[in-house]
This record gives structure tokens, C-alpha cells and sequence, in this order.
């Protein structure tokens, strides 16, 4: 049963075995298996349930839609945007359907270093292959590559270093080019498509527009979750108290750690958002003589991991993909204003766009501000810069060893390059700084916030057990990119969405128990 | 938290755009008449005042020329979808724009009294600003300019953008 919040007419006060906050990857995983195992769930959703029909493709429309504060929610320096969903399905509406495992080295990495338990790769493989049969996740077929991922692809290939193709989950793609603004041809095998209705028909109930105001707890054990119906314009108009022994929270870990701190969670070592990361991105064009045409086709489906490295303490840290943006996202990032910008908008068809992302170190953190809204608290340090320099000259030989005219760095001010050499050898630090990623040098947008109440069996360094169970307050859950201890390095769906099927197997426990 | 971050742009704004602005109202740069606006325009706003109105029409003349788009419309319009305290500091960054920015360039006149050129220079300072938080409002205020052309037709016709694949997209 869907119940949409401008639908409810009083306060009420609602029973249930369960009750799931966020349906993104973390919250419909949970959802899903709990249902079947015959919990009676409710599940709450800020923003309003979308089908094909409402993806527009248009962009001035669709980022109020799918994206938290209209797609403009950024760091509280303003040097980061954070992108975030808000429908049902959360980011896995608007996300590029990229899909990669948790690196085996992260999760050493966790369990040597951050003493998590129970969470290596041979544990996680069952959910792994699970979730992806689940998600029909597949390699992108060569075929399929449109001409900004082919010169990647060139540009990689004629440096000899490491690359290769991305794996999607997307079923009848028609490779029309819109997947950051929604699938009009419900394609993407999201959560709201494959989990939510499966959830749905074993019984679940699925409050949309309707946002979680405070987890209800006594101090050591969780009771429930107050939330706010919002009318048709989003505004809090009649309470729901939901009353449940197990509650699981995913709403992202910007969402997650914002509501946790609003309901003052028991935090003794105060390690609640204190440990945000955020993979941080920025772009670089390159200018060919050809058309290139990137708007259309499968926006990435190749990848450069000749500067990823996700061993602890590696020197390569940056992942580099494509990024092509539609008009308004490609106006935004190009320098300049007046004449100047209209000239680089007349070569809009003629670029190439790759992104290069920071496997961050970076430590960031969120609360809630006075309004009760997320305070992002992030600047990159100078070793992240440096990464992310790497990245942007290794984004630049490869635009230039596929032919690229001219590259440019959109940073303030913008560097243009049209010798090849500048970005080669010594000269590439002259041309491209270490310092261009720092704050308010580059537009860095990031996708993937995480770890924010990373999970560890020590207490004083985390705020989930190994289990995902909060260490002070007994039958809370935690089941999103929020307990991940470090970043991951890349795209976070299937790292999501497979925590949240394994972990989902105590939360089924504690259910019964309670 | 960490010292530098507590000096937010808001802060600034609070420190910085006051004391400008006090210094610019003693020499009479502030005045906040003078701005006209068609009644029915005026009646349609829902956070601009007729001067903000008249400034951000302005600004976004500049940041799109040579095309045009009615950006102070959709700056209101997009203005009214954004939390209270990201409203409140873009409407105080257009007031900037208008009162303090032009002085440091040693004009004793508003930004909409200014010509073409000395409109851009004022806008090019605030793009390449040494302070961080001007840099960033900079963008905030041309996102939203390029956001109200962009999303036109007319302007995907001009850099050979197809647009959306679906006819339902259009309707």
C-alpha cells in the first residue's frame, strides 16, 4: 500500500515490525527482505514516487524532481555540490547505473584497520552475486560506447595504460543520453523499480512525501520515527508517529547523519558525521574537430584506472571517467560569461568532458543546522588536490592522445593548453598545479557522500557495530553508504545495495527477537 | 570545527557587505529608488523587490550577451524554491553587486548606472575575486543566468543540441 503524504487528512499513529527510512539502494534492499521474511514494514519517503512518465528529460524540471535542494545543495564554504536524491529510489533514479564490487583491498582494509568484522569479500560474495542477478547487472557492450567513451578509450589506449569497459544495470536502454535526469523508458533496474514493488506485494507500506523528523528512542533502545506528511507545495503538515521496535535508517549519508543528529543519538565518542567523504570530482574538456556528440548514448561506459590504486596509502587515487553534461550542466562549468562563455558554447557538439574523482582522504563532516537542514563541512586537503591534479593532467594527455585541438582545465581562472607537451613531463605541475582542487579553485561536484556513521566493532572509532546495529541504541539500523568506514573509491550502488542484503540478515533477526 | 570554515560566506556577507554597504550609503552610492518596474511585473514577483528585480535583469544581460532570456523572472521563480538562508544570501549578494562592487573599481555610481564595460569589469573582478566566498557567489549568479537561457529551445537550436528524444518531453 502507497499512502502519499497531501493524502493524509489528521495526525495518526501507525504500528508496525519495522519501519525503513529512505528507499535508495540501502533502504529498498531492506525493505524488500524484510517483506519477504514476513515483517509487517513501513517504510517513509521524503520525496514523491516518479514513473517514466514524469522524466521529462528537460533539466530545468527534472533536478527540482529528482534531486535534493533542487540539485544545488552544496558544502557550507559553497566549494562542493552535492548531488543527493529525493524521490522513491533515492539516488538510484538519477544515478549513471555504474556497477563495481567493493575492492577486496578496501575491504581488507576495513577489517585490519577499522575492525570490521564479518565483512570480506568471501562473506559479501553471496549478496554480491545476488544483487547482481537481481539488478540484471551486465558489461556494457563495446558497441554501445558513444564517441566520448571511444576517446577515452583512444586516448587510453594510445598511452598504454590501464582501462577498461564499466559494467550497467539497465534493461531496454535506449541509450537516449538522460540517465542524470531520470529514465524516461524505465530502463534503470533502480530500486524503486525492482525493490519498492516487490516490497509492496508481501504487504509492506510505503509513505511518500512524508519526511522523518526524529528517530524516537528511551537512550538505548529505538521506539520509532516521527514524521512530518508534507502537502502537495512540501510543506510539514500532519504528524505520523510511527511506533517500532527496529527501525533502519537510510536516507543517505548526508540524510542519515542530519536526521541522527536531530535526534540527538547517543554519541559518547563523538564520532557521529564526523568522518564525511565525498569523492570529489571536477572536469576536463578537450575540443576535437569532429562532432562529438556527447549528450547522446550511454553517458560512461569506459573507465581509466591507470591512477587507482585502492591499496591504504597509495599514491594513485583518482578514477577517471567520462562526464558529459546537457546544456545548462555544460553552461555552469564553462568559463567565463558574455561573449567569451557564448564562444565556448558554440563548440558544445565538438567536446569531450571526463571527470576525474578523488578516492578521497579528505575528512568532512555534517550536522543539522539550526532549521533542522544538513551543514556539510568539507575542504579538500592539499594531498586530495593533488590527486585531483593528477587526475585533471591525466585526463588531459589522454584528450590530447585521442586528438583532441585544445583542453581545457574550467578552474578559476581556466587554463586552456593547446601544446600537448604542457601537460607531459615536468611541465604538466607548471601547467595543471597540485593546488587547483582547493577550495573555490575548480567547481567540484560530488555524487557519493559516505561515512558518516561508519560501522567497526570499536566503539570509539565508529557508530555501527559490524552488523550494522548502532553500538549505544539497541534496534537501530544503519543500511547505506553511511557505514562505509573509508570512501570506496567508486561508484557506491552495488557496494549499497549489497551491504544492505547481508546486513538485512540481522535486522530480520532483531525483528523476530523483538 | 575548523576556524576557516567558521568565517562562512555568511559571515562575510554579515562583516564585509554591511561595512561596504555603510561605507556606500555615506557617499550616496545607496539608494534604493529610482528602479522602475511595470506594476503587473511587480505584482507577479515572489521574492525579488523591484530593485533586486531590476539589478539581476542587469547582471544576466551581461552574463548572456549576446543573447537574452528573462533571468531576473526565473531568479525570482528559482529563488522561491530554495531553502530561506541560500534565498537570503543571493538576494544579499545582489545587493552587493549593485552598491559595493562598482566602488572598487572607484565608481561612485550603482551597477545599473554603469556602461557595458564597466559592468563586466565589475563582474569579471567578482569572478576572479581573491576572496573565495565572492568567487562562489559569482557562480551562484551566473548558474542561475545560464540556467534561464539554456533550458530554452531556442538557445539548444543555437549549439546544435538535440533536446530531449521523447516526444512526450515537449507537451
Amino acid at each position: 500500500m502507497i499512502v502519499r503524504g497531501p493524502d493524509v487528512s489528521k495526525s495518526r499513529v501507525v504500528e508496525c515490525d519495522v519501519v525503513v527510512i529512505g528507499t535508495g539502494a540501502g533502504g529498498g534492499m531492506a525493505m524488500r527482505r524484510l517483506a519477504e521474511a514476513g515483517a509487517n514494514v513501513v517504510a517513509i519517503e521524503e520525496g514523491p514516487l516518479l514513473d517514466a512518465s514524469d522524466m521529462t528529460q528537460l533539466e530545468d524540471d527534472m533536478l527540482p524532481k529528482l534531486y535534493q535542494e533542487r540539485g544545488a545543495r552544496m558544502t557550507e564554504d559553497f566549494s562542493v555540490r552535492v548531488l543527493g536524491g529525493r524521490c522513491v529510489g533515492g539516488s538510484t533514479v538519477h544515478n549513471i547505473n555504474l556497477c563495481k564490487r567493493l575492492a577486496p583491498e578496501v575491504l581488507r582494509h576495513w577489517a585490519e584497520d577499522f575492525a570490521v568484522s564479518g565483512l570480506g569479500e568471501p562473506e559479501l560474495r553471496p549478496s554480491f552475486e545476488r544483487v547482481e542477478h537481481e539488478l540484471d547487472v551486465s558489461a556494457i557492450p563495446p558497441g554501445d560506447r558513444n564517441r566520448n567513451n571511444r576517446l577515452l578509450q583512444r586516448g587510453v589506449e594510445a598511452l598504454g595504460w590501464r582501462g577498461g569497459a564499466l559494467s550497467h544495470n539497465r534493461v531496454g536502454c535506449q541509450k537516449s543520453g538522460f540517465c542524470a535526469l531520470g529514465c524516461p523508458f524505465a530502463a534503470k533496474q533502480s530500486s524503486e523499480k525492482v525493490l519498492v514493488p516487490a516490497a509492496l506485494a508481501r504487504g509492506a507500506t510505503l509513505y511518500t512525501e512524508t519526511s522523518a523528523l526524529r528517530i524516537l528512542h528511551d537512550g538505548s533502545r529505538a521506539l520509532g520515527v516521527l514524521a512530518a506528511a508534507l502537502d502537495e507545495r512540501g510543506r510539514p503538515r500532519h504528524e505520523v508517529r510511527i511506533n517500532a521496535p527496529v527501525v533502519v535508517l537510510a536516507a543517505s549519508a548526508i540524510g542519515s547523519a542530519t536526521l541522527a543528529h536531530r535526534s540527538a543519538l547517543p554519541d559518547p565518542h563523538a564520532q557521529l558525521g564526523q568522518r564525511l567523504h565525498l569523492h570529489p570530482g571536477a572536469a576536463v574538456v578537450g575540443v576535437f574537430a569532429d562532432p562529438v556528440d556527447g549528450d547522446r548514448g550511454i553517458p560512461q561506459s569506459y573507465e581509466c584506472t591507470e591512477w587507482l590504486d585502492l591499496a591504504p596509502g597509495s599514491d594513485k587515487r583518482v578514477w577517471v571517467t567520462t562526464a558529459f553534461a546537457h546544456p545548462i550542466g555544460a553552461a555552469v562549468t564553462l568559463p567565463g560569461f558574455g561573449r567569451r562563455h557564448r564562444e565556448w558554447m558554440k563548440r558544445y557538439r565538438h567536446i569531450a568532458v571526463l571527470s576525474a574523482m578523488v578516492h578521497d582522504e579528505t575528512v568532512g563532516q555534517v550536522s543539522a543546522r539550526r532549521d533542522g537542514r544538513p551543514r556539510i563541512r568539507y575542504a579538500m586537503s592539499e594531498a586530495d588536490s593533488a590527486q585531483l591534479a593528477l587526475g585533471l593532467r591525466a585526463g588531459a594527455r589522454i584528450l590530447f592522445a585521442a586528438g583532441a585541438k585544445s583542453v581545457l582545465i574550467p578552474s578559476v581562472p581556466p587554463i586552456e593548453i593547446s601544446d600537448p607537451a604542457a601537460v607531459d613531463g615536468d611541465r604538466a605541475v607548471e601547467t595543471i598545479p597540485d593546488q587547483v582542487g582547493l577550495p573555490h579553485h575548480i567547481a567540484l561536484t560530488a555524487a557519493h557522500p559516505m561515512s558518516t556513521l561508519p560501522l567497526g566493532d570499536d566503539p570509539t572509532r565508529s557508530v555501527v557495530q559490524s552488523t550494522g546495529e548502532h553500538h549505544q541504541l539497541s534496534g537501530l539500523f544503519v543500511l547505506d553508504g553511511s557505514v562505509f568506514p573509508t570512501s570506496i573509491g567508486g561508484p557506491p550502488q552495488i557496494p549499497i545495495y549489497t551491504l544492505s542484503h547481508h546486513l538485512s540478515a540481522h535486522v530480520i533477526e532483531r525483528a523476530k527477537r523483538s | 570545527m575548523a576556524p576557516v570554515l567558521d568565517r562562512s560566506r555568511r559571515r562575510f556577507l554579515g562583516w564585509a557587505g554591511l561595512g561596504t554597504l555603510g561605507l556606500a550609503a555615506a557617499i550616496g552610492a545607496v539608494r534604493s529608488t529610482g528602479y522602475e518596474l511595470h506594476p503587473e511585473t511587480l505584482a507577479r514577483l515572489r521574492v525579488l523587490s523591484a530593485w533586486q528585480y531590476v539589478v539581476m535583469h542587469a547582471i544576466g544581460r551581461r552574463m548572456l550577451e549576446p543573447e537574452t532570456a528573462d533571468v531576473a523572472a526565473f531568479a525570482d521563480e528559482y529563488l522561491s524554491g530554495l531553502p530561506e538562508l541560500e534565498r537570503t544570501e543571493l538576494v544579499k549578494l545582489i545587493a552587493f553587486i549593485e552598491h559595493v562592487a562598482p566602488l572598487w573599481h572607484g565608481h561612485l555610481r550603482r551597477f545599473t548606472d554603469l556602461d557595458d564595460d564597466e559592468q563586466d569589469t565589475v563582474l569579471e573582478t567578482l569572478e576572479h575575486s581573491a576572496i573565495a566566498q565572492l568567487r562562489a557567489g559569482f557562480a551562484a549568479i551566473k548558474a542561475m543566468s545560464m540556467m534561464a537561457y539554456y533550458r530554452l529551445p531556442r538557445a539548444w537550436e543555437a549549439i546544435g543540441y538535440r533536446g530531449p528524444v521523447s516526444p512526450r518531453s515537449l507537451k
